[in-house]
């Protein structure tokens, strides 16, 4: 009886010891299903400034947004919209969509992604500069502490002849640059 | 007595003479190299019959002429030929190889309005602080700009004054933006993007340009 009992525990001890060393060695992975989050996004409608330059003048116009919890997602509706009433003005001449809207790692920058680009290749530069600068006040005006933005379209760097986009573009534009 | 005052006039007229016959140094040209839009292979805008690359490159030339008519004291150099094809940053280099004084970008739209107009530019990235020229260490491409950033937008300043004065064009500008053109250029650059309407005179465009670029080097000299 001893004998068998003494076999018994060691075996065990043997079972244990293995598994353990499986689970520390991540060959077994113990998923463990935890109360699943079921809080509702919280959403609420707000009031969004958007700026339009015309010229050299910069005009604006307030339209509801749905707001969540969630930053990218805010901005990819803003500037979804922006799109939207630019098209209505007839200040883009296309329909663009916005394809994502993604912070970096630190909040602090943005990159846009576009389906294509903002203007015609007929466009003057000071026309192209206005549409960009459209959208950064737009954003800086949410104040949700982005300092530059970067313009893509399909996820690439944007490419235009005249202005350059390698790097990110201030929020606060090139208008009041001295 | 006699012998010191010999000696004492061969003297002086060795310095005379050499100061008179002295070897001057020669005043190097104003160096203004003129970058036409495009090249052979990016037409560019489309200008009513025109594209964009073939105006730039008339307009750049017949400003050359101008000024070499008006200044004998101005090398005007192009970028390039007709039907040649330029790599990237081939402008940049060639600028920043010859040392010129001025660079000046050349562009065109066609603008719907019937507006003829020229607008401004000069390039930055935003960045306030101003480099001191050292040749001991490199410098980012795109950050050269900044060596020659208020030379630059004093000269601009001029240009726009002098541009100014003619009524029949709307002058824009001078703006400081990311004006790819630009880029990597250590001389004071500056861009000039001209409204095109039908009615636009290549050869009185090119005069009031040139009739601006010329002031620079006079205030130069």
């Amino acid at each position: 009886m001893k004998i068998k009992e003494t076999i018994f525990l060691s075996g065990l001890m043997l079972v244990a010891a293995a598994v353990f060393f499986l689970y520390q060695k991540q060959y077994i992975i113990f998923n463990i299903p935890g109360p699943i989050d079921i809080s509702p996004v919280k959403a609420q409608k707000k009031q969004i400034e958007f700026f339009f330059f015309q010229e050299e003048t910069i005009r604006n116009e307030t339209q509801p947004v749905i707001f969540t919890d969630i930053p990218e997602q805010n901005m990819h509706l803003v500037v979804s919209r922006w799109l939207e009433i630019a098209f209505d003005e007839k200040i883009i001449s296309k329909k663009i969509t916005l394809q994502s809207a993604i912070a970096s790692y630190d909040s602090k920058e943005l990159y846009l992604s576009f389906d294509s680009l903002l203007w015609n290749k007929e466009s003057s530069t000071f026309y192209k500069w206005t549409i960009i600068e459209g959208i950064l006040k737009t954003i800086k005006n949410l104040g949700c502490g982005i300092t530059g933005v970067h313009f893509l379209i399909n996820h690439q760097i944007m490419y235009d002849y005249h202005l350059d986009f390698t790097n990110p573009w201030p929020i606060d534009g090139f208008m009041n640059c001295p | 007595m006699k012998n010191s005052i010999l000696v004492l006039f061969c003297l002086v007229s060795t310095v005379c003479s050499a100061w008179i016959f002295r070897e001057l140094p020669e005043k190097k040209p104003f160096a203004i190299l003129l970058e036409a839009a495009g090249d052979n292979l990016h037409a560019g805008r489309t200008l009513g019959e025109l594209f964009e690359s073939s105006f730039c490159w008339e307009l750049a030339q017949q400003i050359k002429q101008n000024l070499e008519q008006k200044k004998s004291n101005i090398q005007c150099l192009l970028n390039r030929v007709p039907g040649q094809s330029l790599s990237p940053l081939a402008n940049q280099n060639y600028a920043n190889k010859l040392s010129v004084d001025l660079y000046v970008s050349i562009n065109a739209f066609y603008s719907r309005d019937k507006e003829k107009s020229i607008t401004l530019y000069q390039f930055s990235y935003h960045d306030t602080f101003i480099l001191k020229e050292n040749s001991l260490s490199f410098y980012p491409y795109d950050k050269l700009y900044l060596i020659n950033e208020s030379v630059t937008k004093e000269w601009t300043r001029m240009i726009k004054k002098q541009l100014a004065t003619n009524s029949d064009l709307t002058v824009k500008g001078p703006y400081c933006l990311p004006f790819k053109p630009l880029i990597g250029i250590k001389a004071p650059a500056v861009a000039v993007e001209v409204g095109v309407t039908d009615t636009t005179n290549i050869q009185e465009l090119a005069m009031i340009i040139s009739t601006a670029l010329a002031m620079i080097h006079e205030q130069q000299s």
